[in-house]
């Protein structure tokens, strides 16, 4: 507990406690003292990011509703102790990141599920008419592939492989220094390259023609 | 070898999560029900916390009005009995001059309607506790008639009379630890209060005590043995159970 508290304020990280000069704005306090609309706000602002994070991690879209709705049904206290250590983005990352372990069995379930009926119905969700059946399948192929990874592998390769974000970034974020992370990208891709390729063969060995 | 299929593995992740903003109203909406339910589960608690206080106050204010709990150091109301604790130290020790002077006094005895062993103690003299009782009852008349009672209450002369007696038996028996007399006072009060009395249980135990304390040990046993049987109820069985196991010649 008093580990995650100290994480929060990002104790760890001696890069990120120079960094006092990003002080949280007007808004950012308002939203801790319970105001409600500065907490609209900011959910306006940071859903978006975070939402889709959530859901690249965690390879569910009901998990990742679920972990959204939590990490900002906690915002009020996280926010009260938010020191402008990091960007409030990278803040809100780094929550959903510490509360995605409680959701990733439930989204490995709930994908199993959605996978066998999306199998049955074999067509595209009315959400996303524009995914094709290929694309569809190669991110739940990743996803579970990405189940075999422990979280920091995943998240740091979510961070940077699927968000295309930079290392110091993602570093900010899982408040790690940025060579962890590179070094936590690059196991998670060999391990996820070979899970791949048991997942997919017939589209490895496509994959290996077209290599040739 | 197969980087571009990871590759495309990837970017297919990246293409299928994109939050709609009809997604981000649901997500809205979802987080102020929430919110708005948490809310009044405080208030509810709040009030819950209030209300249990209040009620454990108002609780507490009657008992001690009535004379149930006697709070700061109040002398205690009612007739002393014998103290749960003396009868195991008696057990442990199988010679009936081991047991040891009273040092506790119930500041309640049960009814006989309704036995319970869980009277409480307070460590006030029996001495100074008994006229503090008895004072109080003559001079309200009002608060004792409030106390529940199963049965029809005796005229107040024997009630007084009957209290009178148990107030002797007692001082002979814990005070002045004169087993012979007590043994006396105690068939005196029984006699007189009747086997219906408030204390009537309480009176029949501490006889067998006193039996016990003046070697008679078959008349003990015989007072002793409905109450170790369960003839009433739980008042006082493991206490006569253990006296009696302790008893010379038990097994």
């Amino acid at each position: 507990m008093i580990c995650h508290i100290l994480f929060d304020v990002g104790f760890f990280d001696p890069r990120l406690r120079t960094q006092s000069d990003r002080a949280p704005d007007a808004r950012v306090q308002r939203a801790a003292e319970g105001d409600q609309a500065a907490l609209v706000s900011l959910y306006r602002e940071h859903f978006a990011s975070v939402r889709s994070f959530a859901e690249r991690l965690l390879g569910c879209s009901m998990a990742a509703d679920d972990l959204v709705h939590e990490v900002f049904l906690s915002l009020p206290a996280a926010l009260g102790r938010f020191r402008g250590q990091c960007a409030l983005s990278s803040y809100l990352l780094s929550i959903t990141v510490r509360r995605a372990r409680q959701h990733l069995r439930a989204a490995k379930r709930r994908r199993g599920l959605e996978s066998r009926a999306a199998a049955t119905a074999s067509v595209a969700p009315a959400n996303r008419p524009d995914l094709d059946s290929e694309r569809r399948e190669l991110a739940a192929r990743l996803s579970a592939a990405l189940d075999e990874l422990p979280l920091a592998q995943r998240a740091a390769f979510v961070l940077c492989e699927v968000e295309e974000r930079s290392s110091v970034e993602a570093a900010e974020i899982l408040g790690e220094k940025p060579g962890t992370v590179r070094a936590r990208v690059f196991h998670a891709k060999r391990r996820l390259r070979e899970r791949l390729a048991e997942l997919v063969p017939e589209a490895a060995q496509a994959a290996a023609g077209g290599a040739r | 070898m197969s980087e571009p299929l990871l590759e495309r593995a990837t970017r297919a992740l990246r293409g299928a999560a994109d939050a709609s903003p009809a997604q981000l109203e649901r997500a809205l909406e979802r987080l102020e029900r929430a919110q708005r339910s948490r809310r009044p589960s405080r208030r509810w608690l709040r009030s819950a916390a209030w209300t249990l206080a209040a009620t454990l106050a108002g609780a507490g204010a009657w008992a001690n009005a009535t004379g149930r709990v006697h709070w700061f150091g109040s002398a205690p109301e009612s007739p002393p009995a014998p103290a749960e604790t003396l009868v195991p130290a008696a057990a442990r020790q199988h010679a009936p001059t081991a047991l040891p002077p009273p040092s506790a006094v119930p500041s309640d005895a049960p009814a006989v309607d309704a036995p319970s062993s869980d009277a409480p103690s307070s460590d006030a003299p029996a001495a100074r506790a008994l006229p503090a009782r008895v004072a109080p009852r003559r001079a309200t008349p009002a608060a004792h008639s409030a106390e529940p009672h199963a049965e029809p209450a005796p005229s107040p002369a024997a009630v007084d009379r009957a209290d009178e007696l148990y107030r002797e038996a007692h001082a002979a028996h814990f005070v002045r630890a004169d087993y012979r007399a007590a043994l006396v006072a105690w068939d005196r009060y029984l006699a007189a209060a009747g086997p219906g009395h408030r204390w009537a249980l309480e009176a029949r135990y501490n006889r067998g005590i006193a039996l016990y304390h003046l070697g008679q040990v078959a008349a003990a046993r015989r007072a002793l043995q409905p109450f170790a049987d369960g003839e009433y109820g739980g008042y006082r069985r493991e206490a006569a159970r253990r006296l009696l196991e302790a008893l010379p010649g038990a097994e």
